[in-house]
């Protein structure tokens, strides 16, 4: 299983695959102030992308493989800011 | 070329072909709702099987036919001219397609047909638009849109590309300008994924993903989000947008499969800023090649005319006939061009832009290779209209490409031209079997009639006395055998099949019947490639399966006995075939239980084969090979495999027939091997002539052991059947005349001897007594046919070269 998930945080390993984006989908309703740890994460599905692009929930780890981690910051945040920003360290 | 591809080029031939045909047929008669299905069956299957292989335009014009025809099917269009016209177009491109595909395919792999994405995407726009109702309607909307890859002449397009440039961060815009300055090739790309895309196992981002690291990103959607609630997770709205240091042709390539979907722009000149172009201008000219310093601003402007020249006849969108000269031209002018700048017209590759542009008969890629080439500027002074046109034309690099696009309005283009030109392209000829069948009669023939040379050269000399002619005659004589013996051999190869015609079906079969019997088998294949006469090889088929069988069945042990035996579980079964000289041996051998000659011999003497003194008498081998005795079968129980009891006789005649033989050993515990040695191929027979009772014979040399001379004193009757010694040996003679029931003796000659032609029947010999034994000649052995047909003594007749027909015998079943 990918996806582990806790009541604040949801931890996506390896990969974000189609299917999981219902999921994700599902437990960012639930939770609203959820944040996602995508640390482990090496891609990311593109329906999961619409989903964190809808619901822009708090990124609790940048993915540590740059390409990916590059392209969310694209898609989350403002693109004024995408060379500013360098948090993915946390 | 990779058999499958081989295959699909070979058949998708045909079914263009076949489309062709029906589609004309229709034209004649559109009610014929049969030939609508057949149209549409054949259109289904090519779009198919190209699926199977990686081209995707190929497989996207098929599909569109395939709608269409589908709607035509079900009436929801009515066939018409247009239509028909429309479809003959697209398949005409398929044809070009496949054409490319057989000429550039070496290694297997289809090359890319990526340059043909836009024709395709143009094609199946038609296609659909021919339909009532657009189930993608998107797709045709976006058709202009898509087709902007190519159509920047549009006025419109162009202030969108800079609305979009414009909204840049000033740093990319100037690391942008920079790296343009550089001569770095550079794309933008707008990706919109079509939204139905996450259902087709697409992935928008990782295709995105696999490109470069890009320049600039911006990730976007196509609507506002909804509220999360109300979100869709699987209908796509992204939209990706990038610019990337790549040149556009790659970009095309990776998004081969959704053409439709991209926009791709590439920005070699094309920043909007005035202030950009004039510094990229400036430091173009930093980056000149000193030799350039020295050209007068003279020289500067004709060889910048020179260039928007070139440009212009190439952005010609007609395509007249000496479209390809007209390319040369072109290409020559620029060769000569960087001659004159001191530049090696080799190194530039322009040779490569020129045969690519004559290969797909466009400018296109000339003027993608003048883009990519640095120029000494013209002097800022130069007439503003050629600046604005080459700037135009630098804008839009592919606007050339879009010449059939932009053109479609007007006059269609005709693929069919190119169906026309490409006649000579066909290499593969498929041929009726019967008219390779008359081809080797008539070799046949002539083989005959150059037998026919030798008599003439004899009567020349002893009816004539003329010695020199004689020895012409023979000496024309070798040059005509020469050739036919390579005419019969070339028509030979035409017929040869591999026996993996035959052994292809051994995996599955061995592996179901195995499974059906609780077995463990591993089949051996061995010598697949090796090639027989078509004819040997179908005949070789249900003997062949039927002795896999038997293996299977009787031979080989399931696991539980073979582990009480102390051999491995898994049984092994070998097939192979090796050429040997002019026979092709094909053997099976298993290790399984062997063939027991005391069972068979008791089964035999019990079904009343053999009575109780041939018990006594056979050896283990006589008794094993009674298993090809009619009638006899020794499985303790029948099952649906095998064991019928028809087994191995039939085998036996079946080969017999095409003059095969076939031999058997066996150990018991250790298994059986079956050898067969089947001639290479039917078409010349080998015979002796003999002569009995004033009459002519041939016996195929296959069968002939030897020939003797016996003296009558040396014949003795035992039994009352005639036999003699031949080197300790005791061998029965029969007289030819008595077989033939001719009411003559045979005639000894003038010592009192007997011909004799010894004959080998299954490993037994006997003498047959004739008349004479002639030479022995090559012939083509025409089965008796008709009523004669039934004469089971004679294999057939052929032919001699005086003439006269020749009666083959076939001693096995004389006797």
């Amino acid at each position: 299983m990918p996806i582990d998930v806790s009541d604040s945080v949801l931890v996506a390993r390896e990969l974000l695959s189609v299917e999981d984006a219902e999921s994700v989908l599902d437990w960012l309703i639930q939770h609203p102030h959820g944040q996602i740890d995508l640390a482990d994460c090496n891609h990311v599905h593109a329906a999961n992308f619409q989903v964190l692009m809808a619901a822009r929930p708090k990124i609790a780890a940048w993915p540590q493989r740059e390409t990916l981690a590059d392209w969310l910051r694209a898609a989350l945040i403002q693109e004024d800011t995408i060379h500013v920003q360098d948090d993915s360290g946390s | 070329m990779n058999p499958l591809l081989n295959q699909f080029l070979t058949e998708g031939r045909d079914f263009l072909e076949a489309i062709g045909a029906k589609l004309l047929e229709l034209e004649r008669a559109p009610e014929q709702g049969a030939l609508i299905d057949d149209l549409f069956r054949l259109v289904h299957t090519l779009k198919g099987n190209s699926g199977l292989f990686d081209i995707p335009e190929m497989t996207r014009v098929l599909h569109a036919a395939e709608d269409l025809m589908d709607a035509v099917r079900d009436g929801r269009v009515a066939f018409s001219r247009e239509l028909a016209d429309q479809l003959l177009e697209a398949m005409d491109f398929v044809s070009l397609l496949i054409d490319e595909i057989a000429e550039a395919s070496t290694d297997g792999q289809p090359p890319s047909t990526s340059h043909h994405a836009k024709d395709a995407v143009r094609l199946g726009a038609a296609l659909r638009e021919l339909m009532p109702e657009h189930p993608q309607t998107p797709a045709v909307s976006d058709a202009p849109d898509a087709a902007s890859v190519s159509a920047g002449t549009e006025s419109g397009s162009r202030p969108e590309t800079d609305d979009l440039l414009d909204n840049l961060p000033e740093s990319v815009r100037h690391d942008i300008q920079d790296r343009l300055a550089a001569g770095e090739p550079l794309c933008w790309l707008r990706y919109r994924p079509e939204e139905e895309c996450f259902f087709k196992g697409e992935d928008p981002f990782f295709q995105i993903a696999q490109l470069p690291e890009p320049l600039w990103r911006r990730l976007g959607a196509r609507e506002d989000w909804p509220p999360l609630p109300e979100l869709d997770a699987y209908r796509c709205v992204l939209e990706f947008e990038l610019i990337l240091s790549v040149e556009a042709e790659t970009l095309v390539e990776h998004f081969r499969y959704v053409p439709d979907q991209v926009e791709i722009r590439s920005l070699s000149a094309a920043m909007p800023d005035p202030a950009a172009s004039a510094s990229s201008s400036e430091s173009q000219s930093e980056s000149e090649p000193s030799s350039w310093a020295g050209l007068s601003p003279e020289a500067r402007e004709s060889i910048c005319l020179t260039l928007e020249a070139q440009r212009e006849i190439l952005v010609l969108s007609d395509n007249p006939s000496w479209l390809g000269g007209r390319l040369r031209a072109v290409g020559a002018t620029l060769a000569a061009l960087l001659t004159s700048l001191g530049r090696d017209p080799a190194a530039t590759g322009l040779e490569t832009a020129l045969e690519a542009a004559l290969a797909t008969d466009s400018g296109t890629y000339l003027l993608r290779w003048l883009d990519h080439q640095t120029w000494p500027a013209s002097k800022p002074a130069a007439p503003e209209p050629i600046a604005e046109t080459v700037r135009e034309a630098i804008m839009a690099p592919t606007a050339t490409d879009s010449s059939p696009a932009t053109k479609t309005a007007d006059e269609p283009v005709k693929f069919g031209r190119r169906a026309d030109d490409q006649l000579a392209t066909v290499r593969t000829l498929k041929v009726d079997q019967t008219k390779i069948d008359r081809l080797m009669n008539l070799i046949g023939e002539m083989v005959v009639a150059k037998n026919a040379l030798p008599y003439l050269a004899a009567r020349a000399e002893e009816r004539y006395g003329v010695r020199e002619l004689a020895r012409e005659i023979k000496t024309q004589y070798s040059v005509i055998n020469r050739i036919a013996e390579e005419m019969q051999d070339a028509i030979m190869q035409v017929r040869m099949l591999p026996v993996s015609f035959v052994f292809q079906r051994f995996p599955r079969l061995v592996r179901d019947v195995a499974h059906k019997l609780g077995k463990d088998v591993r089949l051996v294949m061995e010598g697949e490639s090796t090639e027989a006469d078509k004819n040997i090889i179908e005949a070789l088929a249900d003997p062949l399966i039927h002795l896999v069988r038997n293996s299977l069945d009787h031979g080989l042990e399931s696991p539980e006995q073979r582990r009480a035996a102390g051999k491995p579980p898994e049984g092994r079964l070998t097939i192979s075939a090796r050429q040997e000289s002019d026979r092709v041996l094909i053997e099976i051998t298993d290790d399984g239980r062997g063939i027991d000659p005391d069972v068979i011999r008791r089964k035999a003497y019990e079904k009343k084969i053999i009575d109780e003194t041939t018990l006594e008498r056979l050896s283990d081998q006589e008794a094993i090979n009674l298993i090809f005795a009619a009638g006899f079968s020794t499985a303790e129980q029948v099952t649906d495999l095998s064991g019928r009891g028809v087994g191995m006789d039939v085998v036996r005649n079946a080969i017999a027939r095409v003059h095969g033989s076939i031999d058997l050993r066996s150990r018991v515990g250790e298994g059986t091997h079956l050898r067969l040695s089947l001639p290479l191929s039917m078409a010349v027979t080998n015979v002796m002539i003999i002569e009995s009772a004033g009459q002519r014979f041939g016996v195929p040399m296959d069968a002939v052991a030897e020939t003797v001379r016996v003296a009558r004193r040396d014949i003795r009757v035992i039994k009352k059947r005639l036999t003699t010694v031949l080197r300790g040996r005791l061998v029965p003679l029969v007289a030819l005349n008595d077989l033939l029931a001719l009411d003559t003796p045979q005639i000894a000659n003038d010592d009192d001897e007997l011909a004799v032609l010894v004959v080998r029947i299954e490993k037994e010999y006997l003498g047959i007594i004739v008349d004479d034994c002639r030479e022995t000649i090559d012939i083509i052995l025409k089965p008796l046919a008709g009523f004669l047909g039934d004469l089971t003594g004679y294999s057939g007749s052929a032919l001699l070269g005086d003439g006269s027909v020749l009666l083959i015998l076939n001693p096995r079943e004389l006797l």
